[in-house]
């Protein structure tokens, strides 16, 4: 009787699982992990949108490329500027129908497939128990001899890219002649932020490319204030990372829905602690304070998606041949 | 007649699913053939480092095994499978052992600006060699050692007892088995090397020291130029078949030492000159060896507080990868025990798991949603990925068993059952089991084709090491680093204790 009664348990918790949609949302692997964004963001949507929300982790491009209309997903979420040419190329993602005039970003933005969640301004973090912390790109490079820093690979990593735009933002054509300058500064290149960063703490090197955002970590979590990210009064480049929906989605509704909720409080608030990064429609009287009192740059210098993509591969030759020599 | 089939069976699977991916990709996309000169520049510094940094561990390798072959001594065995280790670590943290060693604020920097002597930069072609001999050396060495131990020991003594010289020996008993062992171990390093991305760009200070497969990488991932991609693969795939044949069938000459008693030795009588030498060698490569992984070890344990509850489901599934793929590797490994198994078996680790799972997802998407069966499309590729290892390990043993012991058994009229039981099986299992244990180790510790398939609902320890990493948790990914690399250096024990037991 007993074995009867949990079968037929069973049964009907099976029958409200099946009747209640399925959202699923591709995103990257730091996204989904237990120590970043998803399993909150996944906990605070289902509260109310009466659905079960699937984030599938991975390579995003590649695999929305390989399965081309027959994706399962619904939206994708932690796509990076510098990619959205293609991506939009692609023709596979629909209108995101959210009203832009709600983000709070430090440029204009008029995208309507492509929807920011979040954003950080490329910089140079440093541990300022070694060196002095440089205002400026010239004082960058003025660093005393055993000073070092590492960045990261722009045919490999984004924030890499980031760095390359930049530097060609300030310097137009004379970037590269800025890179050979800078070339004695770097320690190394590495495949991806992680590798980098890793270096950066391990003391292997006393500055690290990384992100304006990134000392909140070691504030919070460690307890340590001597981690510090450089502002240069020649403007920060800005790094957004976006979500957008897919057009074969047969949930549109549910997608619609997951896309304002990406501009709401309840989402927004949680980016900061588990995504170390700004808020992307969100006033910044509400963020946690140790973001709000970390250093903010003076002004913005970006690239547009056409001039980015234009201007991309020349930018990452000059780099490379400043650096090969 | 079996075997014959299963074997030609094996090689043609394995060439089915190391090719097929690859042409499946390239015909799916826009063709593109361009090489620019940045893929020369590229090329170029690739076969640079990797036949470097092959024929260094070959060399360094060949002292340290004939050493740790005359000497017996307490920890000789943990040393040996300790050995092991660098190999499986993921790569930032093998990175960050041995820049504790020798990076900027490294301990030999710090002792040399201690004594006021300057300071050196490990970054550079020198900084990847280092890397690549620290990986490699161990492989090496245990298959130089699986040789010399199975060496018909009646001639050691004899060589003993004759009192030959340090020149005469090497000729007469050491160059057979460096000419068996060598080209096979070398063209396994080159092709690890070939592929190698990471360690290359980080350890090489800069865009100087680019390898191929930053190339196929950009493509992939940012360029979404599949077409492009899989032709640069392409391009390196046949650079590694062309060293496998060369160095198999130029270099490569097989044993023809009269046939063993096959009894052990007990003792033998060396000179103290040797001993001074053997010893100097296993302490100096000994050192180079272990100071970096004490090092991460240290790291690691001292951050075992950050351990979470929720990392026993990515090492419960990892252990469970790495024994399956181990089991069914070295299985399949029997099927390509001859010269051409040996190098499609070597093709497979020659492409990069970014194309072979893009390539392997359109192959099957009409029939299966591979994202749905991330754990058997995983098990697959790493069990793939090792069976180079698994041939070059066991081939060389099975060999000369048959060469040694078949006529005689078919003389005795056994069966083929007789036979594989009693007389093969029991001789092998040293070189078995371990295999068993590097591609259960080596299966462990690889990210590979996870990044593409994987997450969510399956994840391994190396997935989360790498998460916590982009989490800016690094101390808890050391102390993660370090339960990996205990729980490998486990299992080969484990094997290693199988596979040393006495049967039949």
């Amino acid at each position: 009787m007993l074995k009867l009664t949990f079968a037929a348990g069973l049964f009907s918790a099976g029958m409200a699982l099946a009747q209640i949609p399925t959202l699923t949302v591709y995103a990257p692997d730091y996204f989904t992990s237990e120590w970043g964004p998803g399993p909150s963001i996944e906990a605070k949507f289902e509260e109310t949108c009466n659905c079960n929300l699937v984030f599938s982790a991975g390579e995003l491009l590649p695999r929305l490329v390989l399965e081309g209309n027959n994706t399962s997903a619904d939206v994708v979420i932690g796509l990076n500027t510098d990619i959205t040419k293609k991506a939009r190329e692609l023709g596979i993602f629909a209108p995101h129908n959210q009203d832009n005039g709600l983000l709070t970003l430090p440029v204009d933005w008029d995208d309507e497939i492509f929807l920011p969640f979040d954003w950080s301004y490329a910089s140079f973090v440093f541990d300022t128990t070694k060196t002095k912390v440089p205002s400026s790109f010239e004082e960058l490079a003025n660093l005393p001899d055993d000073i070092k820093i590492v960045i990261q690979d722009p045919r490999s990593s984004i924030s890499g890219l980031a760095l390359v735009l930049w530097i060609k933002k300030i310097y137009g054509k004379d970037a590269g002649e800025y890179w050979q300058k800078l070339a004695p500064k770097i320690l190394t290149v590495t495949k991806g932020w992680s590798e980098a960063y890793g270096l950066f703490t391990d003391g292997e090197a006393a500055g690290v490319l990384s992100f304006t955002t990134s000392p909140a970590y070691h504030i919070v979590v460690e307890e340590d204030n001597t981690k510090q990210a450089a502002i240069f009064k020649e403007g920060h480049y800005p790094f957004f990372e976006l979500a957008a929906k897919v057009k074969s989605s047969k949930n549109d509704a549910l997608s619609s829905m997951f896309m304002k909720f990406i501009l709401s409080d309840e989402f927004q608030d949680l980016i900061p602690m588990t995504n170390w990064s700004y808020p992307s429609s969100q006033a910044m009287e509400k963020w946690p304070s140790v973001f709000s009192d970390l250093p903010m740059p003076k002004s913005t210098v970006y690239f547009s998606e056409n001039e980015a993509s234009e201007i991309t591969k020349q930018a990452i030759e000059e780099w490379r041949n400043a650096l090969s020599q | 007649m079996a075997q014959r089939t299963f074997s030609i069976v094996a090689n043609c699977t394995l060439l089915f699913a190391v090719l097929g991916p690859l042409v499946v990709l390239i015909f799916h996309a826009d063709q593109n053939f361009t090489f620019t000169s940045a893929d020369i520049a590229a090329l170029k510094f690739t076969l640079l480092q990797a036949a470097l940094s092959s024929l260094l561990s070959v060399l360094l390798a060949w002292p340290l095994a004939l050493a740790l072959s005359r000497r017996q001594f307490r920890g000789r065995r943990l040393l040996i499978v300790a050995l092991s280790v660098p190999f499986i670590l993921p790569v930032i943290v093998a990175i960050l052992g041995l820049l504790s060693v020798f990076g900027n604020s490294g301990l030999l920097n710090s002792l040399l600006s201690f004594f006021g002597f300057p300071v050196f930069s490990i970054y550079g072609l020198s900084g990847v060699l280092l890397a690549h001999i620290f990986f490699n050396i161990p492989l090496a060495t245990r298959a130089f050692l699986l040789a010399l131990e199975r060496r018909p020991k009646e001639l050691d003594r004899l060589a003993d007892g004759l009192n030959l010289n340090f020149l005469i020996r090497f000729w007469i008993l050491d160059w057979p088995i460096v000419r068996l062992i060598a080209p096979q171990i070398f063209s396994l390093i080159f092709v690890l090397c070939l592929t190698s991305f990471a360690v290359v760009l980080t350890l090489g200070g800069g865009p100087k020291a680019t390898t191929l497969e930053l190339a196929i990488y950009q493509s992939f991932r940012f360029e979404l130029d599949f077409g492009r991609a899989s032709f640069l693969a392409f391009i390196q795939l046949a650079i590694a078949a062309l060293t496998c044949v060369l160095s198999i069938i130029i270099f490569g000459l097989p044993l023809n030492f009269n046939q063993s008693l096959d009894r052990p030795i007990h003792k033998r009588y060396l000179r103290l000159g040797s001993l001074f030498w053997d010893f100097g060698i296993i302490i100096l490569m000994g050192l180079f060896l272990t100071i970096p992984l004490i090092s991460v070890l240290l790291k690691g344990v001292q951050n075992f507080y950050l351990l979470e509850i929720t990392i026993w489901t990515p090492i419960f599934n990892s252990i469970t990868l790495a024994l399956l793929s181990a089991l069914i590797s070295t299985i399949l490994a029997m099927g390509f025990m001859n010269k051409w198994g040996e190098v499609i078996g070597t093709l497979s680790i020659a492409v990069s798991p970014l194309i072979i799972g893009a390539g392997l997802f359109l192959m099957i998407r009409n029939f299966i949603n591979p994202f749905e069966v991330t754990f058997w499309v995983i098990l697959t590729v790493n069990s793939i990925m090792g069976l180079p290892f698994a041939i070059r390990i066991m081939r060389p043993a099975s060999d000369e068993i048959i060469t040694n012991f078949h006529r005689l058994s078919i003389a005795y009229g056994m069966t083929p059952f007789a036979w594989f039981y009693w007389v093969y099986l029991p001789r092998l299992k040293g070189a078995l089991t371990y295999s068993m244990g590097l591609v259960a180790a080596l299966s462990m510790g690889d990210l590979g084709v996870i990044v593409l398939f994987g997450g969510a609902s399956f994840e391994t320890l190396p997935l989360v090491i790498y998460q916590l990493m982009s989490a800016y948790r690094i101390d808890q990914a050391m102390a993660s680093a370090v339960i990996l690399v205990l729980i490998s250096i486990g299992i080969f024990l484990i094997f290693d204790r199988i596979g040393k037991t006495r049967n039949a």
